[in-house]
């Protein structure tokens, strides 16, 4: 007997696994595993706490090889990648990295990311959701050349404030010396390694990109001084937390790209994300939003905004609706317990009007109680998002 | 800027290109009270209506040798009558051609003519026509007003927005609830199957089928080539509605006319002054760079060149929104016309006197699956092995047409025509083409082949080279519904504003598209000028 709604078992499996699986499989005790971009990576090893903690007060591994990434390469690339961010890219030097959004022609946010210029023409761009064909729409009329390399590049963010030291006990002394979001090729294992001052954490930290064959042993040598350093492999749930405290929004989480959204209201403009600092009008060019975002703010800015929230208590206000009064002025996207700061903290989008740090609202949080839904009032201040950034993250 | 630059004098006004379109909206912006310049490429006015040979006795050929739809009241606010503009015949006569000798004659001037002929045919198709014809008439009527409108934006929030679909519903509204329904119905069909449903007469039927679908890649079952027919439907020539007339002295003396208003205004007309960058400071226009390295002092150009030619060559895309630019990029414009001009050393014998031949719009489409499979083959970049043509001969009626040596030019357009021939160069498809004409003309009009003394073609690849259109289209980009109104060039280009401040559109590829109407240069000209009034 055949069931007409069953569906047929797939040939093969659906995921694919990253450069660091056999290793990371190993070390997955509780066999935790999410899917990202295609890809199984963990979500714990074992405790999300110790995780957290050892980001914090030590060092953490944390697999980000499926984040998507692109080369863009050539004569034109710096001016075609000046057209689509809103930074000025003409002033990214290479060796250095920049973190900002790019917009679409009605400056909303298609996603953000970080923007690697390795030479002078050429650039790696890296990006949650699929950008090639948002790219190849951005490289008309430019002499550049787009390419993805997600597969060709293993990546892996060494994070906490033990990262330097875990990269001198490597011999990579030089990269442990790069200059906050500057980027490098260092000799490593007979071969090459590269190095950029970045990461999702707020805290000290670095990533290492090799070539996937290459990525077992990074792996092993960098595990060989875990327990010195304690340096531990991180899941995605401590990566939750700690993103949450350093302040760094997430496509899909906080807003939807442009390119995706089904409705208009889910998407924002850089000022309505915070990133209104990452808008460069002084640049001379002109790039894609430019018009949309100078008329959004000669009208007075955006409808939302996103704003950080101090919120009384301990439960997290995971999609607490937001109230002014008896108003409803906007919601919660993302919502922890800081660790660290013993603080009960979230990311929100709200009015405009109610968006200025001081403001206090109130979060209607819904949490499970047992078996049974339970509800607090809480009173959110509305503050700066960037709750956690240690002066030795740029140290 | 070095020392280098030269000046090219100061205007307020630049316009781009001297086609039809660019010098009507140098006209409007002259009449407006602004010192304006028009700048056109080549040594020639006219862009594509004036396209073809001018030696061996071809000397008054034009691409656009007939004209169904200028706008009146251009007409009329440019006294173009004043300025040389006469219609040798002011409505011509459609006559279908048939294999074996036979004529099926649709008379602009004589519905009984129109009758008896249709009725050799077929007498109910020939009771039907008067009540098809009106009833087209209606529907496209209400239509035209918005062909001389700026198309409205889809942001609701504005008044002035609101009262333009007010003004479009009203339209529609006024129609009655019969023909509404109608033109709901049919406005997206093809012209094949309303064909089917009224007539039986293949003739008949083709006729309709080429009307729907001359100048674009289309097919008689193409989708929407009933709105292509309507808004051809729409134009008004000589005072008539949907008419074709024959200009006296061919298009080179309309455009005559339309440069001899515009001077008379005021404005400076160059020829062989090519524009090379449209400057752009901070997002606003600051002048044009022409080829010859000087510079034109201006803040308001209104260009009529194609879309893409004006956005993405002239500006750059760097100035502009990558979807935007995807837009402009995807809209559809590869022609599929080209023409063919013979000289004849006698009269041709179509089976008509020489002043019935001289007013008379000759059509070869002898059914609607001609039609189709020429098509069928154009789209694969093949060439039918029969084309569908439509063939005047200019010179009978209007002795300032005859050419140098007063011989008749039989002047052909040619609709299903590939934009590029599979595994064939341009070279190899313009000797087909001639090839196919002349054996179509043979067995058309029986013995002028052997009369043939001299032929010249123009390809659509030729039309491009000739005039920087990409794809050589006559309207620029198709005028499918899908690129038409308030998406034509592209969504967000509509109003004939750009991105750039001071920079409109006002060519064949905006609102509501080419022929030699003049409606994108003057509506272009007027959201031009009334911008520069409020400040925007």
């Amino acid at each position: 007997m055949t069931d007409s709604h069953s569906l047929p078992l797939a040939p093969g499996a659906v995921l694919e696994p990253t450069p660091f699986h056999g290793r990371t499989a190993a070390l997955n005790l509780v066999n935790a595993w999410e899917r990202w971009q295609g890809h199984t990576t963990v979500t714990t090893f074992l405790s999300p706490e110790d995780e957290y903690f050892a980001t914090r007060t030590a060092a953490s591994l944390y697999d980000v090889s499926p984040m998507l990434k692109y080369r863009i390469a050539g004569p034109g690339a710096e001016a075609m990648l000046d057209r689509m961010f809103t930074r000025d890219v003409t002033k990214l030097k290479p060796g250095r990295c920049l973190y900002g959004p790019w917009c679409d022609g009605k400056g909303r946010v298609i996603e953000e990311g970080t923007l690697f210029r390795e030479s002078a023409e050429s650039f790696r761009l890296n990006a949650a959701e699929p950008q090639l064909h948002w790219l190849d729409a951005c490289a008309y009329g430019f002499e550049a050349t787009l390419e993805e390399v997600t597969e060709e590049i293993a990546g892996l963010a060494l994070q906490g404030p033990l990262s330097k030291q875990v990269l001198g006990d490597l011999g990579l002394a030089e990269a442990a010396a790069l200059p906050f979001f500057g980027l490098g090729r260092f000799g490593f294992e007979g071969g090459e390694i590269e190095v950029s001052r970045t990461g999702f954490t707020g805290d000290l930290g670095y990533e290492l990109w090799i070539a996937p064959d290459r990525a077992e042993r990074l792996w092993d040598r960098l595990m060989a001084v875990a327990d010195p350093r304690y340096l531990r492999p991180m899941g995605s749930r401590a990566l939750d937390v700690l993103r949450i405290e350093a302040g760094h929004i997430l496509v899909n989480v906080e807003y939807v790209g442009a390119n995706h959204a089904l409705r208009d209201s889910q998407t924002r403009t850089p000022d309505g994300l915070g990133l209104g600092w990452a808008v460069d009008l002084r640049k001379p060019g002109y790039f894609n939003g430019r018009r949309a975002i100078e008329a959004e703010r000669a009208a007075g800015g955006p409808k939302r905004r996103l704003v950080g929230l101090d919120v009384e208590g301990r439960k997290p206000a995971h999609g607490a609706w937001l109230y002014a009064g008896r108003r409803e002025v906007g919601q919660v996207t993302s919502a922890c317990w800081s660790p660290v700061l013993k603080r009960n903290i979230a990311l929100a989008t709200v009015e405009a009007a109610y968006a200025e740090p001081g403001r206090v609202l109130n979060a209607e949080i819904y949490y499970v109680k047992e078996v049974t839904q339970g509800r607090v009032d809480a009173r959110a201040t509305v503050v700066e998002p960037r709750f956690y950034q240690p002066a030795h993250r740029r140290g | 800027m070095t020392g280098a630059v030269t000046k090219g004098g100061r205007y307020d006004v630049a316009v781009v290109g001297g086609g039809h379109n660019g010098l009507v909206a140098a006209a409007l912006a002259a009449r407006a009270g602004r010192s304006v310049v028009v700048l056109e490429a080549g040594p020639r006015l006219g862009g594509m209506a004036t396209l073809g040979p001018r030696n061996g006795g071809f000397d008054s050929a034009g691409a656009a040798h007939l004209i169904d739809g200028l706008s009146p009241a251009l007409v009329q606010s440019l006294e173009l009558q004043r300025h040389g503009l006469q219609f040798a015949v002011s409505t011509l006569d459609d006559v279908a051609l048939l294999p074996g000798g036979e004529l099926l004659v649709v008379s602009g001037r004589d519905p009984e003519a129109t009758r008896r002929s249709i009725g050799r045919f077929s007498p109910r198709d020939a009771e039907r026509f008067p009540e098809f014809e009106a009833r087209l008439g209606r529907l496209s009527a209400a239509l035209a007003p918005f062909l001389d409108r700026v198309p409205p934006t889809l942001r609701f929030e504005e008044w002035s927005e609101r009262l333009e679909y007010l003004r479009l519903g009203w339209a529609m509204r006024r129609l009655g609830r019969r023909d509404m329904r109608d033109l709901l119905r049919i406005i997206g069909m093809n012209s094949f199957d309303l064909a089917e449903e009224v007539f039986e007469t293949d003739a008949l039927k083709g006729l309709i089928g080429f009307d729907s679908l001359l100048g674009n890649r289309f097919g008689p079952r193409s989708p929407n080539t009933v709105y292509t027919l309507l808004q051809r439907k729409a134009g008004t020539i000589a005072g008539r509605r949907g008419a074709t007339a024959l200009p006296k002295g061919g298009p080179a003396a309309l455009i005559e006319a339309l440069a001899a208003s515009a001077r008379a205004a005021g404005a400076e007309i160059r020829t062989e002054a090519r524009v090379a960058e449209i400057l752009v400071d901070n997002g606003r226009v600051n002048g044009l760079l022409l080829a010859d390295g000087s510079e034109i002092d201006c803040r308001t150009v209104l260009s009529s060149a194609h879309p893409r030619t004006t956005l993405l060559e002239l500006v750059g895309a760097g100035q502009l929104d990558a979807d935007l630019v995807r837009g402009l990029r995807h809209a559809r414009g590869e022609g599929g016309t080209a023409k063919v001009w013979l000289r004849l050393g006698a009269l041709p014998d179509f089976g008509l006197s020489a002043s019935d031949l001289g007013r008379s719009r000759l059509v070869f489409a002898p059914d609607l699956g001609f039609l189709e499979r020429g098509h069928d083959a154009a789209k694969y970049g093949e060439l039918p092995d029969r084309l569908a043509m439509e063939i005047a001969l200019p010179g009978l009626a209007d002795e300032h047409q005859l050419g140098s040596e007063s011989k008749p030019v039989v002047s052909v357009t040619l609709a299903n025509v590939p934009y590029r021939l599979r595994n064939r160069d341009d070279a190899q498809l313009k000797q087909a083409l001639v090839q196919r004409t002349t054996a179509a003309l043979a067995d058309l009009a029986p013995g002028s082949g052997e009369t043939i003394e001299a032929v010249e073609a123009l390809t659509p690849k030729e039309v491009e080279a000739a005039t920087g259109a990409p794809g050589g289209h006559w309207h620029h980009l198709e005028t499918g519904l899908d690129q038409t109104y308030l998406l034509r060039p592209a969504p967000g280009l509509a109003q004939y504003r750009t991105p750039i401040q001071g920079l409109w559109l006002c060519g064949a590829g905006s609102h509501p598209g080419g022929g030699v109407t003049g409606r994108p240069g003057a509506n272009a000209a007027r959201a031009a000028l009334a911008a520069a009034k409020t400040g925007r």
